[in-house]
């Protein structure tokens, strides 16, 4: 994909213009990037704030009115909200999977048919975690099935 | 499960439950009432129990996400009062189940749904599984894409 920069004057409004054939996951991944200002996202543990790269992030989880930050091993605590961040990072390999997680589906090792209709994620650091069943259309449709 | 969930699981289940009552009351009649002959009503009598038939999925509705033992005891639950409806339709709705082979005819019946209930079981657990192999098949393309660089 070719890349052009135009510098405009100060009296114009600065903007990002994608031109494409058609509105393809490329490109809502590329807006989802320029939305959430890079690859990044703020994870708190305690007084210390860390700079989480959104690959590294394995699921996001709302617990008791506050939203978790999953990572290997490590857990940070986000300030947004779940739907927030499914907002943000929707358009991207990010996705509900439950009332209360969105999922990197780039960390899915597997899935395997759980009882009544749900299937149970195998994340890529053993993990185990249920996609409800209403969410898993999402998925099939997000993976292109 | 939601009811907007239950109503589409309604719907797909009624076609196999009316193939089932079909299935089943052709070997019961070969059996047991060989030489009677079908009324159209009790046609209408078989497209009608395959909603009442449904009903009990309204056990699944719940709220909140149902854990895998509280969905182990409602399906416990379902599987018993479609008995309970099968028998009681045989034995009101049809006229079954009040001679001296009542007991027999009862056993039979009772297998029957037993029988019929593990099909849609199977059935289910074969759509599911198929459906995990495809999304894992795409998640291993997926990573693979990954590992080139061209994600």
């Amino acid at each position: 994909m070719k890349i052009s920069i135009e510098e405009i004057g100060r009296e114009q409004e600065e903007e990002i213009l994608i031109r494409c054939y058609e509105l393809n996951d490329q490109i809502l991944q590329i807006m989802s990037r320029l939305k959430s200002r890079e690859d990044i996202v703020m994870g708190y543990q305690g007084s210390a704030i860390h700079r989480i790269a959104l690959r590294n992030v394995y699921y996001f989880e709302a617990v008791d009115n506050k939203v978790f930050i999953y990572c290997h091993e490590q857990v940070y605590e986000s300030r947004q909200r779940l739907y927030e961040i499914e907002e943000m990072y929707g358009g991207g390999y990010f996705l509900r999977t439950s009332k209360a997680i969105v999922m990197n589906i780039k960390k899915i090792k597997y899935v395997s048919p759980a009882l009544n209709g749900r299937f149970e994620a195998c994340l890529d650091n053993g993990e185990k975690q249920i996609i409800s069943r209403q969410y898993v259309n999402a998925l099939k449709k997000k993976l292109m099935i | 499960m939601t009811l907007k969930e239950i109503g589409k699981n309604m719907w797909h289940d009624y076609f196999v439950i009316v193939t089932g009552m079909l299935l089943s009351e052709a070997v019961f009649r070969q059996i047991f009432y060989a030489e009677a002959i079908i009324e159209h009503l009790e046609l209408w009598r078989l497209l009608a129990g395959g909603w009442l038939f449904c009903m009990p999925h309204f056990i699944f509705y719940s709220r909140t996400e149902l854990t895998k033992k509280q969905w182990l005891v409602r399906l416990a639950i379902h599987f018993c009062t479609l008995e309970v409806i099968v028998v009681g339709s045989a034995r009101y709705l049809f006229g079954w189940l009040e001679n001296d082979s009542a007991p027999v005819e009862y056993l039979v019946l009772a297998t029957m749904v037993l029988m019929v209930y593990a099909v849609v079981m199977i059935g289910g657990g074969r759509r599911d599984r198929a459906s995990a192999d495809e999304i894992n098949r795409r998640l291993g393309e997926l990573k693979r894409e990954e590992d080139k660089g061209s994600v």
